[in-house]
């Protein structure tokens, strides 16, 4: 896609939400349910303008939340070691239909197997992987180096990276009880990110530095000089792959070019606090404590979207790629829509 | 590896308690929970103590030591801390303080390298003070651990606690004993972990702002006698400083001997300036930049202070001369 065509998109803010709390986090199921969540133990529904509130606020923050692939399933977690499953009913409800209790270990990472109703957690050390359809737990894998940071299912499902001190540890989901594959790192890995094709993992840094690895390739590169961790690692999810890191103020893009890794780098005025890739091109966006958006593709700002005065937290892009979502860090929800001027486009 | 620090917007203080289980943490925890009664304080725990505390916020955390090694820089941290704070810093109204309470068992360097070395912590909280509580009667049972030996050499306040179990000699002693090892605490007597608020909070004892505070005893002694492999030694010296030769033995010194030196603090006269240089380093963590003008009344000259194991204070003196002008 062409610079030309990405901006002639035009977002317009069509709602606007105000919590009472920073958000933690935002997701979209396939079928049009925002889930957001905050620092404050809110979880809320938005959908088509309405905003339904499901839990009350709590002392404890929820920190993080996903829909199952099929949108049948929510998790969300946080400080207080709970996982609390809702299903959505036919009428489009959401029913609380379990809670899983971790004791006092802070729950702050969970993701949904890409195809099957399967979730997986951390609890500390421990990675639990949980059937929602039997409501019971596979198996619990040992990170054993230390709490984890970030989960990652490969594209096919069968392969989980999890990051923490030392690397990324890969496990097979068909046999559990075999040992992960390690991808070493120095220090420790703070995220990681497989490529929308699989063939590559990334790990953002604490000691300044990503980690990019060619699955089944060893060795990994080792990318160098960043000015502060690399908190935040994302590619893009259709296409060639490219890869987004946040570090600090910047935001790195690397892309494979015939023998070696390019980098561009995108810089913002503030920290950055959330990257996301739009699932249907090239199109990155950035929000941190400046509290607007900046659409990127490639090395080219192609769009700013004024956001808050007090600075964004989180971002996420609906599947089909046409709406927009920013949370805020005092609590407030931005959802943009899409709309194209110009040739080339159907208006979704 | 000499870096020049940006002046920061800092938020939440955070005091930092070491001592042995036992020492009387949990009992200044407490006393430190009532001062700042109505404000929000966090508490970080990795070991539950003897007695219970009374807050709402209290995190019982692994303590999970990162090791980093990016080239220049090899050092420890704390991954729990980096992972409770960032996600505690999320919330709107925060906290007023934070408070981590770290085993007896403890090395506080990874805590304090913590603040050191990831940004984000450091743009948004301020490490204030590391306190340690010793117990006058039972320290002589440790004083041979490195963990005993760390927590005097990382203290920038010690109580020496339960001061009614033990005789004025030995309390003296136990006193000369730590000045040696560490020449920039300040030590309180106290029982029952009695003592003015002021004196354990708003100590600010990381901030290079606040003039160096050097025993002078420290300072006057041309060579100090020492029992204890961890001791604390200065380098006072007239002349001016050649930053680029001080810059390229720091250099070195760190990469070879940043193990052994746990902490070093100092006021320079760099040729061609008319302001103070101050710095300071934990390990091979080093951070230094440019202060106030000299004073015209003030004699110009290098104070540096170095606390560290198994360190040869003559060799860094003619090492530091070397880099006079």
């Amino acid at each position: 896609m062409s610079t030309t065509s990405l901006s002639k998109k035009q977002f317009k803010l069509i709602n606007k939400q105000q919590f009472s709390e920073y958000i933690t986090g935002l997701t979209w199921s396939f079928d049009g349910n925002l889930a957001v969540i905050t620092a404050a133990g809110k979880l809320a529904i938005w959908r088509s303008g309405k905003l339904n509130l499901l839990t009350s606020p709590s002392s404890y923050s929820l920190d993080c939340l996903g829909f199952s692939n099929d949108g049948t399933y929510l998790a969300v977690a946080g400080q207080k070691g709970e996982v609390q499953i809702w299903q959505v009913t036919e009428n489009l409800n959401f029913k609380s239909v379990i809670t899983i209790n971790n004791q006092k270990a802070w729950v702050d990472s969970l993701i949904w197997h890409p195809t099957e109703n399967i979730l997986a957690y951390v609890a500390n050390r421990q990675i639990k992987i949980w059937d929602a359809k039997e409501r019971e737990e596979i198996t619990s894998l040992d990170f054993q180096d230390s709490s984890v940071f970030s989960l990652a299912w490969h594209p096919d499902g069968q392969l989980l990276a999890a990051s923490g001190h030392g690397g990324v540890k890969v496990w097979d989901k068909r046999d559990w009880q075999q040992d992960p594959y390690l991808l070493q790192v120095p220090g420790a890995s703070l995220d990681c990110a497989w490529s929308s094709d699989g063939a590559y993992l990334a790990s953002g840094n604490l000691d300044r530095t990503i980690s990019l690895l060619h699955w089944h390739n060893p060795p990994a590169w080792l990318m160098q000089g960043f000015p502060g961790k690399v908190g935040r690692v994302t590619w893009t999810q259709s296409g060639k792959p490219l890869l987004a890191a946040s570090c600090q103020e910047g935001v790195s893009l690397w892309q494979y070019r015939p023998n070696n890794w390019q980098n561009y780098i995108l810089k913002h005025q503030k920290t950055v606090k959330a990257i996301a890739f739009s699932p249907t091109d090239v199109l990155l966006a950035v929000a941190g404590n400046d509290g607007n958006i900046s659409l990127w593709q490639g090395n080219k700002l192609v769009k700013y979207l004024k956001g808050t005065n007090s600075g964004l937290s989180c971002l996420a892009w609906c599947p089909q790629g046409q709406h927009l979502v920013a949370g805020g860090q005092n609590g407030e929800l931005l959802i943009y829509r899409e709309s194209v001027s110009g040739r080339g486009f159907s208006n979704s | 590896m000499i870096a020049t620090t940006e002046i920061k917007t800092k938020i939440v203080p955070v005091t930092v308690l070491t001592g042995y289980l036992g020492a009387g943490k949990t009992t200044l925890l407490n006393r430190i929970l009532t001062h700042e009664h109505g404000k929000k304080v966090a508490v970080i725990v990795n070991e539950f103590g003897e007695v219970g505390i009374d807050n709402q916020l209290v995190i019982d955390a692994d303590e999970e030591i990162f090791e980093m090694n990016n080239g220049c820089i090899c050092c420890t941290v704390r991954g729990d801390l980096i992972r409770i704070i960032s996600n505690l810093m999320r919330r709107r109204d925060k906290f007023d303080h934070l408070v981590i309470e770290t085993t007896g068992l403890a090395d506080p360097a990874p805590v304090i390298q913590t603040f050191f070395v990831d940004e984000e912590i450091q743009t948004q909280l301020d490490l204030d003070a590391v306190v340690t509580v010793i117990d006058a009667k039972h320290i002589k049972e440790h004083w041979d651990s490195d963990e005993a030996q760390e927590q005097i050499a990382f203290a920038n306040v010690i109580l020496l606690n339960k001061t009614d179990l033990v005789t004025s000699t030995e309390l003296e002693e136990l006193e000369q004993k730590i000045r040696a090892m560490n020449g920039m605490v300040k030590i309180y007597r106290t029982q029952n972990s009695a003592i003015e608020m002021d004196a354990v909070l708003g100590v600010q004892a990381f901030d290079l702002d606040r003039a160096l505070e050097i025993d002078p005893e420290l300072l006057g002694e041309d060579v100090h006698e020492h029992d204890e492999s961890v001791y604390s030694f200065a380098i006072v010296e007239s002349g001016e400083v050649n930053l680029e030769k001080l810059n390229s033995w720091l250099t070195e010194l760190l990469q070879t001997q940043g193990v052994n030196i746990f902490r070093m603090k100092g006021i320079l006269n760099v040729a061609g300036e008319d302001n103070r240089f101050v710095f300071q380093g934990v390990h091979m963590i080093f951070e230094g930049r440019s202060d106030r003008p000299w004073q015209a009344s003030e004699t110009r000259k290098n104070e540096l202070v170095f606390i560290g194991r198994n360190l040869n204070a003559e060799q860094l003196r003619q090492a530091f001369q070397a880099c006079l002008v």
